[in-house]
C-alpha cells in the first residue's frame, strides 16, 4: 500500500512553516543527502528524494520584491535548471504562496498566472488550473501559484509538492527517453547484425543499455506513486493530488513512457546480445585461424621436405 | 586519397630498382652480401632495400584499397571478387613478362610480378582474419624459412647466380615456396606486414611529428634484432646455415634482412607519413614526380626491362653468340649508371605526358579489366 504523503505528511521543521504573508519559493528536488537546507518533505521512494527549501535564507524584503515582480508581470530569476540530457533526480520548483483569508477570493491575479504559465521553455505552456474547496492552485512544470486559506495552505502545499516531484520525475524521464530516439534509429540495425567495424561501439551500446534500464527502473519505481488511487474519505490534500495526476495524465504518461522505454530496452538488449554472440564468434574464429595457420606450416615443412626429397 | 608518404617511398624504390637492373644487368654484380669487402659492393648494399620496400608497400596500398571499397559500400565478396581477378591478371601478366624478358626457359623463375599477384590473393583471404594472425604468420614463416631453405638445398639452385631450375614439377613448385627469385616464403612477410600495420599508421592524424606509433616501436625491435644477429654474425665462425639467419643476403633472403628491411621500410612509412601527409590539396614538383613513378610503377617495371634486356638480347644474337651473351658484362657500371638516369628523366617525361593527355598504363588496363 503506497501511503499518500498529501494526507500524511507534515513538516516538522519550524523554518519552512508557510508564513502569513505572500512570498516565493525556491523549492529543489533532491537526492542529495549533504544538502544541510531545510527540508520540507521526503518522498517515499527509493532514491530517497527530498524537497528542499532554497530560499528559506532570503531576507524578507528580497521576498516581497520577488512577489511583487511577478504580480507586475515581471520575469523573476529562474533557479538553475539542468538541461534535460542525461536523467537526474534533481528538479526545481518556483512556487508562489498567496495566503488568502477571505473565502471569497478565490481569483489568482492574471499576471501571476501568466508568470505560472511562462516556464522558460517554449511549447511546454501546458497551465493547469484547479480550484476546490476555497484553495486554488496554477501549475505548469517548475512553476506554481498556490491560493488559499492560512490554515489549509501547508497541506494544500504539501500535496501539490508531492505531485510536482513525481511529475517532474516523469517528465526527465520522458526528455531522456525522446532523446534516446536518434541513438536507437543508429544503433538498431546492430540489433540484427555485428560486424568487425561495430566492435568499436561496444561500450557506447553498454552505456545507452544501462541508461535505459536506469530510465526503466526509475520509471518502475514512480509508477505507483502515479496510478496511487483514490483514498477515502477524501481529504482537501487528497483530491487535489488526484485532480492534478488526473488533469496532467500521469497514467498515460506512465504508460506510454514505460512501452518507450521497453523498446529501447529491448533494441539495446538484442544489441548487447549480438555483440556478446559476436565478439564469442570471433574467439572461436581465432583459434580455428590458428589451428589452420599451424596446419599450413606444417603442411608447407612437409611438402617442401617431400618435393626437395623427391625431386632433387 | 593518395599519400605523398606511400608515393615517395614507392617512387624512391623504383628509382633504386631501376638503377640496380640496369647496373647488375649491364655490368657488373655486386652480391647483396657484407661478406664481400670490395667498397663498391657494400656501397651498393641499400640496393637490397627496393624490393622489400616495394612489396611491404604493396600491402599497404592493398588495405587502403580494400577501405575504400568498403567504404563505397562494396561487399565483401565484390572486394575479394576483384582482389582474386587483380591477382590472376598480375600472375599471368608476370608469365607473360618472364617469357617475353627473360625468354621462355625462365617463365617460372618466380619474379616480382607473380609474387605479387600471389600475394594480392593471399591477402584477400587472409584479410578475414583476426588481426592476431597476420603477425603470427609473419613469425611462422620468418622462423621456417631458415629451415625450408636448408630442406630445399637453396644453393644447389643459384650456383650460377641465377635460379637455375629444371622444367620439373617440384622445381617449380619449391621455386614458388622457397627457392625462386620472389618465393612465398619468406616475401609474403612484407605485404603482409604492410597490410597490417597500414591501419596503425594512416588511422592517426597526420603532423604527429615527435610521436612515437607502435609500428615505429616493432620497426624499431626488427632493426635491432637484425643489427643483433649482424653483429653475431660477424663474431661467429660462418656456417652455411648459419649465413641464412644472420648474413646480409637478398638471395637467399636471410632473417637479418628481412628484420632489417621490414623494420626500416615500417619506421619509414610511418615517419614520412608524420611529416608530409597533409590535408593541403598543394604538391610541390616532387610531389608530381613522385606521384608519377609511384602510380605507373607496374609499367616502369616492365618498360624498364623491355628497355634495357631486349636490346642486351638483341645485340648477343647479333654478334652471333647466345642471346644472354653480354648479361653482366656490357659495359662498365658507371655508363649502366648513365643509362639509368637517362632512362628514369624519359620515363617520367613519358608518364607525366600519358597522365597529361589521358592514356593508360597497364594499371589502368589492369584497373579497366578487374574493377
Amino acid at each position: 500500500m503506497i501511503p499518500n504523503p498529501a494526507t500524511s505528511f507534515q513538516s516538522d521543521d519550524p523554518s519552512v512553516a508557510v508564513p502569513a504573508t505572500r512570498r516565493v519559493e525556491q523549492i529543489l528536488f533532491t537526492t542529495d543527502r549533504r544538502d544541510t537546507r531545510p527540508v520540507i518533505m521526503s518522498f517515499d521512494d527509493s532514491s530517497g528524494s527530498r524537497a528542499i527549501l532554497t530560499t528559506s535564507d532570503t531576507p524578507d524584503a528580497l521576498d516581497t520584491a520577488a512577489v511583487a515582480a511577478i504580480l507586475a508581470g515581471e520575469a523573476l530569476p529562474e533557479a538553475g535548471r539542468r538541461p534535460p540530457e542525461e536523467p537526474h533526480y534533481e528538479h526545481h520548483l518556483t512556487l508562489l504562496l498567496m495566503p488568502e483569508i477571505d473565502p471569497d477570493a478565490t481569483q489568482i491575479p492574471s499576471s501571476a498566472l501568466q508568470w505560472a504559465a511562462t516556464n522558460g521553455r517554449p511549447g511546454r505552456e501546458n497551465l493547469v488550473l484547479i480550484a476546490i474547496h476555497g484553495a486554488t492552485i496554477a501549475w505548469a512544470p517548475g512553476r506554481a501559484v498556490l491560493m488559499a486559506h492560512p490554515s489549509r495552505i501547508e497541506s494544500v502545499r504539501l500535496a501539490l509538492l508531492d505531485f510536482c516531484f513525481y511529475e517532474a520525475e516523469l517528465r526527465s524521464i520522458e526528455d531522456a527517453v525522446s532523446l534516446g530516439w536518434p541513438n536507437l534509429k543508429r544503433d538498431a540495425p546492430l540489433a540484427f547484425e555485428f560486424d568487425d567495424r561495430s566492435v568499436g561501439r561496444r561500450s557506447e551500446l553498454s552505456t545507452r543499455f544501462q541508461r535505459v534500464v536506469a530510465l526503466r527502473c526509475r520509471a518502475s519505481q514512480i509508477m505507483p506513486h502515479l496510478n496511487r488511487p483514490a483514498i477515502h474519505p477524501p481529504t482537501l490534500a487528497s483530491q487535489i493530488g488526484e485532480r492534478f495526476r488526473e488533469r496532467s495524465r500521469l497514467e498515460s504518461r506512465g504508460d506510454f513512457v514505460s512501452d518507450q522505454l521497453e523498446i529501447q530496452e529491448r533494441v539495446y538488449e538484442q544489441c548487447g546480445q549480438r555483440a556478446s554472440d559476436y565478439m564469442i564468434a570471433r574467439k572461436e574464429n581465432l583459434l580455428c585461424w590458428m589451428v589452420v595457420v599451424l596446419l599450413g606450416a606444417e603442411l608447407v615443412l612437409l611438402l617442401v621436405g617431400l618435393l626437395a626429397s623427391t625431386g632433387v | 586519397m593518395r599519400f605523398l608518404s606511400i608515393d615517395l617511398l614507392r617512387a624512391a624504390a623504383i628509382i633504386l630498382m631501376i638503377v640496380v637492373h640496369f647496373v647488375e644487368n649491364l655490368s657488373l654484380l655486386f652480391a647483396n652480401d657484407l661478406s664481400v669487402s670490395q667498397p663498391a659492393a657494400i656501397a651498393w648494399l641499400p640496393s637490397g632495400f627496393a624490393a622489400p620496400i616495394f612489396t611491404f608497400l604493396t600491402g599497404v596500398s592493398y588495405r587502403l584499397w580494400v577501405h575504400h571499397r568498403e567504404d563505397r559500400g562494396d561487399t565483401a565478396l565484390a572486394i575479394t571478387k576483384a582482389s582474386v581477378r587483380r591477382g590472376l591478371m598480375l600472375i599471368g601478366l608476370g608469365f607473360v613478362f618472364n617469357v617475353l624478358i627473360w625468354l621462355p626457359e625462365d617463365t617460372f623463375n618466380w619474379d616480382i610480378l607473380t609474387f605479387i599477384g600471389s600475394g594480392l590473393i593471399l591477402l584477400s583471404i587472409m584479410r578475414h582474419a583476426p588481426p592476431v594472425i597476420l603477425p603470427m604468420v609473419s613469425c611462422i614463416v620468418l622462423a621456417l624459412t631458415p629451415a625450408l631453405q636448408s630442406i630445399s638445398d637453396y644453393p644447389s639452385y643459384w650456383q650460377e647466380g641465377f635460379f637455375n631450375y629444371d622444367l620439373t614439377l617440384f622445381d617449380i613448385a619449391l621455386g614458388f615456396l622457397c627457392v625462386g627469385y620472389f618465393p612465398i616464403c619468406p616475401w609474403i612477410i612484407l605485404p603482409m606486414a604492410g597490410f597490417a600495420v597500414a591501419p596503425l599508421i594512416f588511422s592517426g592524424t597526420p603532423h604527429r611529428r615527435l610521436s612515437v606509433s607502435i609500428p615505429v616501436i616493432v620497426g624499431g625491435i626488427l632493426l635491432a634484432v637484425c643489427v643483433g644477429v649482424l653483429l653475431a654474425y660477424f663474431g661467429t665462425p660462418r656456417s652455411s646455415a648459419w649465413q641464412l639467419i644472420s648474413g646480409w643476403s637478398m638471395l637467399p633472403p636471410s632473417t637479418a634482412y628481412l628484420c632489417g628491411t621490414l623494420g626500416l621500410s615500417m619506421i619509414l612509412l610511418d615517419r614520412c607519413h608524420a611529416i608530409l601527409d597533409t590535408t593541403s590539396q598543394e604538391i610541390t614538383p616532387l610531389g608530381i614526380v613522385c606521384r608519377t613513378l609511384s602510380k605507373h610503377s607496374l609499367s616502369i617495371y616492365v618498360l624498364h626491362h623491355a628497355v634495357h634486356i631486349w636490346p642486351l638480347w638483341a645485340y648477343g644474337l647479333l654478334s652471333g653468340e647466345e642471346a644472354s651473351h653480354f648479361w653482366q658484362k656490357a659495359m662498365p657500371a658507371s655508363a649502366a649508371l648513365s643509362l639509368a638516369a637517362l632512362f628514369i628523366f624519359l620515363c617520367l617525361r613519358l608518364f607525366l605526358w600519358m597522365d597529361r593527355t589521358g592514356r593508360l598504363g597497364i594499371e589502368g588496363w589492369i584497373r579497366w579489366l578487374c574493377d
